[in-house]
């Protein structure tokens, strides 16, 4: 009785799930990373292609098209393809230099739009055509996720901050904070990460190197596993009057805001605390000695404070907000609109003061 | 107290708790985010409070309503003894037509997100029949098994919106949150409309408050599942008010979904598509406990066998579902359905609780 009764049931399941068009690994190609540039007459879209032969075996393809606009690409693209396209394992957005200095806004608009797209694909500019970025990782690394591993690796063990499609639209969209995107180099046919691209709205404005992106890091967000180089003079090495560097790993940091005052000019002080690891010291310097310890985390602090105020005022010359100070006003006041705040962000009063911990100083 | 339905259709008291969970929460938790949002801002979730609370309120009546008669008499009785057979039956039509379009604006929902979000290219109609047949399934098996495939719905979605809630921390900005009060009380009254629109569904315990065992003990147990459901709701909210800024929030259209596309497991590279066919199986819940309640209510009314009805009601649900295609008359039969809900439960609920509780009285006198 129970049987007859259920019976109908798996029945009807496996009939539903016969409604839907069958998609087949060997019978689709899938496409791993887009890109998209500014040419001489119009927009070119380049796609990284993959199509699985057997197990563990996948061939891959860069395909080209160019129309007026960017819109519809992968359909443009489904005419130069056998096997339908697939864009569900898309994990890497590139853009040309010049595309990104013309604006992104409405790719990227299709892409968190559309329910297919995951909010881990990684966005990047290139600092020349896009395309030639995926010639190369076609040549060089045969291997369909190679950029959208190196960024998530340089996120997790680097100086890259968080970043991904979910991250850049909260700040694309989010008002009071801009986007920023990892910024990809071609040297000597190979690719390397440089830093980071900065926009203001849909548009790229300027480029920061890795240092940099390591005192963003630390503003947004905890900057573990991030290095950095801090510049040293000790008495004992001012005969050359040459430098001595201190290499750090943070393992720790955490950035306080404090909003002093809201009207008329905002101002906000920034309390960082940072935990490093010493991987590298001068000769000179004596790990064992409590004093000098104390003595370089102040050095190392000042210096961090200098470099901090050097970055802030960078990005007001540039009016671009990444670290999101607008937002912070707004959580702060009543009253908020994200024009006025454009017109007094250049001028808006930041303090910085920076806590260094050594915790660890390496075997030495 | 004496029951009027027999023994072995009765339910425990504790099993309240899946049928208020599966009526309260609809195919609308997935993007409710939005259209409080949009009244109120990033204080919407104020609204949710507020409307746990009166719901609180509310359902305290609906008991007190219940209990005033001896005989664990439904809603339907009690509007004939009330208001006579001609205008109560009236009123009892209504209910009964209250229930059967909210079945079908969730169905409709539901239909919507499998296009949207899993099956782009899939037909209407032979999905919508095999659907139609499961809930025919559910329902005529009668009111016991609808309250055990609400029992699995709870489960099941649960299984999900807890660790969804979990693992999108790491992406979250409280500051989103902030400043707490920048709102008009309109606002946030205007946003509590459409809070409510979420939990209406509740009052089908009007009518199988009788297939209760012992009604008088669920009390607790429903005042309980009001409170966690809203407690559910509250935890969604702030928790997709400090993931999306809010002008990324009026950008998408389905929240609670889209926070899934961040969270990648060992195996399953993307959680929604196997979010969204669990959610399947509350939805059927709600929807049956809905057609249900329609049965019963007709059952009642007219002495129409619930089997007759079930399959009249689904099949109009079938139709509807095919030839209305126009997104206007459904936008306008939704809101219509939420006006009518807002003075269902705010207006003929307290009014019918002060009805009988001065009756009560008289007759003690």
């Amino acid at each position: 009785m129970f049987m007859r009764k259920i019976f109908p049931v798996f029945i009807l399941c496996a009939v539903l799930s016969a409604c839907a068009d069958p998609k087949i690994v060997n019978k689709i190609c899938l496409v791993h990373a887009l890109s998209f540039d500014t040419v001489a007459n119009g927009k070119k879209s380049t796609a990284l292609i993959s199509q699985f032969k057997e197990k563990g075996k996948t061939e891959l393809y860069v395909l080209h098209t160019e129309s007026n606009s960017n819109l519809g690409a992968v359909s443009r693209l489904n005419t130069r393809t056998n096997d339908p396209l697939e864009r569900g394992q898309l994990r890497m957005a590139l853009f040309g230099k010049t595309s990104a200095e013309k604006g992104i806004g409405t790719e990227i608009h299709q892409f968190f739009r559309n329910p297919k797209i995951s909010s881990r694909l990684q966005l990047g500019v290139v600092d020349r055509d896009a395309s030639e970025l995926l010639e190369i990782i076609k040549k060089t690394h045969d291997e369909p996720f190679f950029l959208s591993d190196m960024i998530e690796q340089n996120m997790r063990s680097g100086n890259l901050p968080l970043v991904n499609l979910h991250v850049s639209t909260f700040n694309y969209y989010g008002e009071g904070r801009d986007m920023f995107l990892p910024y990809f180099k071609i040297d000597h046919g190979e690719v390397r990460i440089d830093g980071l691209a900065l926009f203001r709205s849909d548009k790229k404005i300027i480029e920061i190197s890795m240092k940099d992106a390591f005192l963003l890091k630390m503003l947004i967000q905890n900057s573990k596993n991030g290095d950095y180089k801090v510049p040293v003079s000790g008495k004992e090495s001012n005969k050359q009057g040459s430098e001595d560097f201190i290499v750090l790993r943070s393992m720790h940091s955490k950035a306080n805001y404090i909003v002093n005052k809201v009207n008329p000019i905002p101002s906000i002080s920034i309390r960082l605390n940072l935990v490093t690891e010493l991987e590298n010291a001068p000769k000179w310097v004596d790990l064992r000695s409590e004093e000098q310890l104390t003595q370089l985390e102040k050095t190392m602090g000042s210096y961090f404070k200098k470099e901090i105020e050097k970055f802030l005022s960078l990005l007001k010359e540039n009016k671009v907000d990444p670290v999101g100070l607008g937002d912070l006003v707004r959580s702060r006041s009543k009253e908020w609109s994200a024009q006025d705040f454009e017109k007094i962000y250049q001028v808006i009063e930041t303090s910085v003061s920076v806590q260094v911990k050594i915790a660890n100083t390496g075997s030495t | 107290m004496k029951n009027p339905v027999d023994e072995k259709h009765l339910i425990s008291p504790f099993l309240i708790v899946p049928l208020m969970y599966v009526s309260m929460v609809g195919v609308g938790v997935l993007n409710f985010q939005r259209e409080l949002a949009e009244h109120a801002g990033y204080n919407a979730y104020i609204s949710v409070v507020l409307v746990g609370s009166s719901i609180h309120l509310i359902l305290w009546m609906i008991y007190k309503i219940l209990c005033s008669n001896q005989e664990g008499l439904d809603v339907t009785a009690i509007n004939t003894t009330y208001f006579g057979k001609i205008a109560g039956n009236i009123i009892n039509f209504a209910i009964v037509l209250y229930f059967c379009f909210g079945a079908y604006i969730e169905f409709r929902a539901y239909i919507e997100v499998i296009q949207l979000w899993v099956f782009p290219s899939m037909k209407i109609l032979p999905l919508s029949t095999i659907l139609v047949l499961l809930i025919y399934y559910t329902v005529s098996g009668g009111f016991r098994s609808v309250t055990g495939l609400s029992f699995l719905g709870l489960l099941i979605t649960l299984a999900f919106i807890l660790p969804e809630n979990l693992l999108v921390l790491p992406y979250t900005h409280p500051l989103n949150l902030m400043p707490l009060f920048n709102h008009s009380i309109t606002d946030i009254l205007l946003s509590s409309k459409s809070m409510l629109y979420q939990f209406m569904g509740f009052e089908a315990l009007l009518l199988f408050y009788p297939f209760i065992k012992s009604p008088t003990k669920s009390q607790k147990w429903a005042h309980l599942a009001v409170f966690f459901i809203t407690l559910m709701y509250l935890m969604l909210i702030i928790n997709t008010f400090m993931y999306y800024s809010e002008g990324q929030l009026h950008e998408i259209f389905w929240p609670t979904i889209d926070m899934l596309k961040i969270i990648e497991g060992p195996v399953f590279q993307r959680i929604e598509y196997l979010a969204i066919s669990m959610w399947l199986i509350k939805i059927l819940a709600g929807i049956s406990l809905g057609l249900w309640a329609a049965c019963r209510g007709m059952k009642n009314v007219f002495k129409i066998k619930p089997r007759a009805s079930l399959i009249a009601f689904l099949v109009g649900i079938l139709i509807l579902e095919y030839f209305l295609k126009d997104r206007s008359i459904i936008r306008w039969i939704s809101e219509f359905y939420s006006d009518v809900g807002l003075y269902f439960i705010y207006g003929y609920i307290p009014i019918m609780f002060v009805v009988t509780q001065l009756r009560k009285n008289w007759n003690k006198g």
